[in-house]
């Protein structure tokens, strides 16, 4: 027992007296079950907003990129705000299963296979805006540097938007693996207990024929732990990279050197509170309240206000920078976002972003589940707001008056959004239907030093 | 390599471990350890040196990094230079900066992606491979170790009994004529085993786990007692799993001889329930019953 100790004061993380055969059966128990009506209909909402976009992807490389609500003025709109909005999600996965690993933090193993999997669906989403504002698709390999029949052309390696090809596809790539890998042993498990010969047939096929022998444990945890000091300097420079998208340029509004660490936060933010409404919806539905507790909302709670704290500084040293650079045009862009014409989105973001995290401090806020639950979405919200605010008030009113413009998105914007929300959701609903939600042997091996039963022997042993 | 192995099963890491020191102590070899999870300092007891997968992943990263210096340095500089918002190309060294984020993105890249796949085929992690566990617990909340036996069968037996083992058998590697031992996987894989009768003996139909290299396997009659004690036995028909119909313990029509196979299968249908009435009546043992079955007088 003396090798499994933990102090006393830090909170359980498996709670309902669990043994490790316990925790198979709960972890399989949604897989091996059959989906109940409110799943079905969740996802044959999502479905629909899936098809709904699909008919706006193709109506808009059918017709052309002019049925997006772009004119000549604001030409980059909803489309790179949505890239940057999925992409910003996308790192608080990769933020708890690398960088809270290498920091030796045991909550992350309850919530790391979801994070990670929403890291993966929703750089999926992002992928897809700036392949569809190509106008023609098809043609998406002419951004790998290929040698090819036009001469030798080149891609521009000086460009931000080549690095955002080499950063978006390494971070998929790299987030795929390293999520694959600490699925083997969970897949095997399923695979072990599956009595279907189909479902035995197709969890062997996932599991790689993992056996779990000594040595491949031993190897097992270097390489997660190597991953992680891979993918953590990894998820910061790829929010980098998608900020330099705007920083490299001499636009009023973009043109900051602050944009790397005010995205990165910004993104982990926007991450954390994704992974809040994902998992307070998933360990309802799949029955997994004792791996997901309410210390590990509380934590994430935490992670949001302070990051939520970095990015309400960032706004404002933004602010004071214009006013002290003297630059009456940088001076312009700041003054344009928060009383010009898109004042409501400015303060949309301001509530929801600065204000709105720090009922965080309260201990019984960040507790409650319901308001976790609300807070989570109005951060989604504002995170979309920040990024919209950045890209349209920036550009709406340029150097030259006579061109200043407003934008207004069509249907077809909408519909690609809408579509992306709910492709995201597809592919996320069938995860928690088919994939060990929890990534289970990582759990047992803190099931003796963080589960409730453990620590309550130990306590009275002491005490 | 040993012909026979132990397999001592645990059912909890601490046991695990303990029994693991018990079993240094005594000098015995242990081939393999099988766990659902990493435990803690196995790795140390069973003397594996470290993994270089680490070392290997600097290599691979420090290679990534070199190619995406000479790949940049010959698109930039030396195939097309080019004078790019007043910023000519002619340098590396003055051009790198902006060449940085690549070149990062491309050490990440090799050193990740090469690093896992070396660690799946070390280990031998690929699709359509089997897995290699003996006892599908493993995977759950079982620990195995695998020890193999050298004419010191007794000894293993005495040490293993000492410690706070959950479950122990012995199992003879490659018999392909099947040892009443070989019990643990016939568990696993049962698939239309049927209860003939309700009592103590149990004896249906299963497939055997390995398949011959034409796709067919050998039709096994299983013999159960109680709820654990398990042997199996081939029938002597070997056929594809696709034709059995596990509900009627019979082949499907769509078999070129299922006339021949379901008379075939009738007799032993008969024969089994001979034999439970025999063993009810105590005329004949659980491990003698096969006998009644299969060898034809």
């Amino acid at each position: 027992m003396g090798s499994h100790y933990e102090a006393p004061i830090r909170k359980p993380l498996v709670t309902g007296n669990k043994t490790y055969h316990q925790i198979s059966v709960d972890v399989a128990r949604p897989i091996e079950g059959s989906a109940n009506k409110q799943w079905w209909i969740v996802f044959g909402i999502a479905l629909a907003l899936f098809a709904w976009g699909i008919g706006c992807i193709i109506y808009t490389i059918s017709t052309g990129i002019g049925t997006w609500g772009l004119n000549k003025t604001v030409g980059w709109a909803w489309d790179i705000t949505n890239f940057v909005w999925w992409v910003g999600i996308g790192h608080a996965g990769t933020l708890i299963s690398a960088v809270l690993l290498l920091f030796r933090q045991k909550w992350r193993m309850g919530i790391n296979r979801s994070a990670e999997a929403m890291t993966i669906f929703s750089v999926i989403q992002a992928g897809l805006f700036p392949i569809i504002h190509m106008g023609r698709p098809w043609l998406a390999y002419w951004i790998v540097p290929i040698p090819n029949q036009f001469g030798s052309l080149w891609v521009n390696f000086n460009s931000p938007l080549l690095w955002d090809v080499f950063a978006i596809s390494t971070y998929l790539t790299v987030s795929l693996v390293f999520w694959w890998t600490g699925l083997l042993p969970d897949f095997a498990m399923i695979r072990d207990r599956a009595i279907k010969p189909f479902q035995k047939k197709i969890y062997s096929l996932v599991s790689f024929g993992w056996s779990g022998r000594a040595k491949d444990w031993q190897r097992f945890e270097e390489v997660s732990l190597v991953l992680a000091g891979l993918a953590t300097p990894l998820v910061l420079s790829v929010h980098t990279i998608v900020s330099f998208d705007f920083a490299t340029s001499v636009i009023p509004g973009w043109h900051t050197t602050i944009f790397p660490p005010y995205f990165v936060a910004g993104a982990i933010f926007s991450g954390f509170a994704m992974v809040n409404t994902l998992l307070i919806v998933m360990r309802k539905v799949c029955s997994l309240e004792d791996y997901i507790t309410i210390q590990h909302i509380e934590l994430m709670n935490i992670v949001i206000m302070i990051t939520g704290s970095i990015v309400g500084c960032a706004y404002i040293t933004e602010l004071f920078i214009a006013w002290y650079s003297g630059v009456e045009y940088e001076q312009y862009a700041f003054l344009n976002r928060a009383t010009g014409p898109y004042w409501w989105a400015y303060w949309a973001m301001m509530t929801c972003n600065v204000f709105s995290p720090q009922f965080m401090w309260i201990k019984r806020l960040r507790t409650s589940i319901v308001f976790s639950f609300v807070i989570s979405i109005v951060v989604n919200v504002g995170m979309w707001f920040e990024r919209f605010v950045i890209i349209v008030t920036s550009l709406h009113r340029d150097y030259l008056p006579s061109s200043w413009t407003m934008f207004s998105p069509t249907f077809v914007d909408i519909g690609i959004f809408l579509g992306t929300i709910g492709f995201f959701f597809v592919l996320f609903l069938l995860y928690a239907r088919t994939f060990p939600v929890i990534a289970q042997a990582e759990v047992k091996t803190i099931l003796k030093s963080s589960g409730d039963n453990y620590k309550k022997i130990r306590d009275n042993k002491n005490g | 390599m040993a012909e026979k192995f132990i397999h001592a099963v645990y059912d909890d890491d601490d046991k695990l471990i303990d029994a693991v020191k018990d079993l240094k102590k005594n000098k015995i070899t242990i081939e393999e350890v099988f766990t659902p999870f990493p435990v803690h300092g196995l790795d140390h007891l069973l003397d594996l040196k470290p993994t270089r997968l680490a070392i290997a992943a600097f290599i691979y990263g420090c290679t990534g990094l070199t190619f995406g210096l000479l790949m940049i340095n010959y698109i930039m500089i030396v195939d097309w230079p080019q004078n790019i918002g007043g910023k000519p190309s002619f340098s590396i060294i003055e051009n790198l900066p902006a060449f940085v984020p690549v070149i990062f993105e491309l050490t990440v890249f090799f050193a990740a992606h090469l690093m896992v796949i070396t660690f799946y085929l070390r280990s031998r992690l690929w699709p359509f491979k089997d897995a290699e566990n003996p006892i599908p617990e493993t995977t759950d909340d079982k620990f195995l170790v695998q020890i193999p036996v050298y004419d010191n069968e007794s000894k293993i037996k005495a040490v293993i009994k000492k410690t706070d083992f959950y479950d122990i058998s012995v199992i003879k590697e490659d018999s392909k004529e099947d040892s009443n031992e070989d019990i643990q996987e016939e568990r696993n894989n049962a698939q239309g085993n049927v209860q003939l009768l309700e009592s103590d003996l149990t004896i249906g139909f299963v497939f055997h786990s390995r398949k011959y290299s034409d796709g067919s396997s050998n039709l096994r009659i299983q013999f159960t007692k109680g709820r654990g004690l398990q042997y199996a036995k081939n029938s002597g028909i070997r056929i594809f799993r696709k034709y059995w119909i596990s509900k009627k313990n019979e082949v499907s029509n769509k078999h070129p001889e299922s006339k021949k196979i379901n008379n075939l299968l009738s007799n032993l249908k008969d024969r089994i329930s001979l034999t439970k009435k025999m063993f009810i009546e105590g005329t004949v043992s659980y491990e003698e019953a096969y006998k009644e079955i299969l060898i034809n007088d």
